[in-house]
């Protein structure tokens, strides 16, 4: 066919420009990391425990109904902002990866059934898939990236807040209450002192170490998860300052780099 | 908390909630170093009663923290708002690729149908027209 070599030639200009401008893998992955760590739901969750568990160390009558309600109030407005941040790295992972996007299969669809139908020669048809493909994909890709770079930029003060008061929540609040335990348990320790009991003491020092072991685990805890919030602000901010080409090779480094510090983070909150 | 108390948080600034909280937990703490220190010189009654009270100053200590991370959270409503546009923007680019996309499974059902009408075939055309209605969404 005449019009095979033209397309040929179509085919292999648009995998030349494709081949040079996407690749923004780093950028994905780096997005996706935030996006698991940002979603992390141990530590809310003890927004609710922790009232629950100092409580008992003090009497067995439960936390009241307005303290309890306080503090699911302060999960639930932690975890919506959670939530949001989650999503928004979700978003900016797809934007990033160019095989969330492909014409391909439905493309190989059409051109089947127009061989089908006699409207095109099967060798074209194949040809003819594979460029339209690639010229979507090439228009496509660049409204993505356009996409990609104009909600960076705009969102990161925004970004930089959401983190900055989650980490407060974190330190102060949660810190709060961790330390709140801790005075409990000295409490507990105060009580259990003036016991006539060996047996009791005995077992008081055994509750004593195990909540020790446990009060710094959460601790630290609060404290990795903090980090790990002002490590994907520092993420969005570098992209945000490197608007004009993501696929930098010293950008992609560093973004790797970022993405393994999350990884390490992700795993030292692992249960 | 009885319904004659204010509700925590408004009015208030998150760096109040907090040193409100930490004085309640002061507060705490000396009830019970006292309650430990003069264990012995005080009667059933008392010691059940200081300890109530230790336990209720605490309580207040950790109401005023979850009302700290509220009003921590809710400095973080404007760039909420913020994300939430940039999340419904890139959802919509997204949504115009799946058009397109849907665009060509359409011409790709009409075409087959095209084909089973060309060819005289009663059942495909019957086939071939349901499918392009699934794909036109009817």
């Amino acid at each position: 066919m005449k019009s095979k070599p033209i397309l040929l030639i179509l085919l292999l200009a648009a995998a030349a420009f494709l081949s040079g401008c996407v690749n923004l893998a780093a950028v994905r992955d780096v997005a996706k990391q935030a996006e698991t760590l940002t979603a992390h739901n141990g530590i809310p969750k003890d927004f609710v425990d922790s009232p629950v568990r100092r409580q008992s160390l003090y009497s067995a009558e439960p936390v009241s109904a307005d303290d309890m309600s306080a503090a699911k109030a302060s999960r639930e407005s932690f975890e919506k902002k959670q939530a949001v941040l989650a999503k928004y790295f979700a978003m900016l992972a797809t934007l990033a990866d160019k095989d969330a996007i492909s014409y391909q299969k439905n493309l190989d669809g059409l051109v089947a059934s127009a061989s089908a139908a006699g409207a095109l020669d099967k060798a074209d048809g194949e040809v003819f898939a594979s460029v339209a493909n690639i010229l979507l994909r090439t228009f496509t890709d660049g409204a993505r990236h356009r996409h990609l770079r104009s909600i960076v930029e705009r969102c990161d003060p925004a970004v930089k807040n959401v983190t900055v008061s989650m980490a407060v929540a974190l330190r102060d609040g949660y810190g709060d209450l961790l330390s709140q335990e801790v005075a409990a348990h000295a409490s507990f320790d105060r009580a259990m002192k003036t016991a006539d009991s060996t047996a009791l003491q005995r077992l008081a020092g055994y509750v004593t170490r195990e909540l020790k072991a446990q009060e710094e685990k959460r601790s630290q805890a609060a404290e990795t998860y903090a980090a790990a919030l002002e490590k994907i602000a520092a993420v969005h901010h570098t992209l945000a300052t490197n608007l004009t080409d993501f696929t930098r090779k010293e950008l992609v480094a560093q973004l790797r780099e970022y993405e393994d510090d999350l990884k390490t983070l992700k795993a030292k909150l692992a249960p | 908390m009885s319904e004659a108390e204010p509700t925590p948080g408004r009015n208030l600034t998150k760096e109040e909630a907090r040193e409100i909280s930490r004085a309640f937990a002061r507060a705490s703490e000396q009830v019970s170093i006292y309650l430990s220190e003069h264990h012995d010189s005080l009667t059933k009654p008392q010691r059940r009663d200081l300890a109530a009270l230790e336990a209720k100053l605490m309580a207040r200590a950790g109401n005023f923290s979850a009302v700290f991370i509220q009003l921590a959270m809710a400095e973080a409503d404007q760039s909420i708002a913020v994300l939430t546009g940039a999340i419904d923007e890139g959802e919509k680019f997204l949504k115009k690729v799946a058009t397109v996309n849907r665009a060509i499974t359409v011409l790709t059902a009409a075409l087959t149908l095209a084909t089973a009408i060309a060819a005289k075939d009663p059942k495909e055309i019957l086939k071939q027209g349901k499918v392009l209605k699934k794909q036109l969404g009817m």
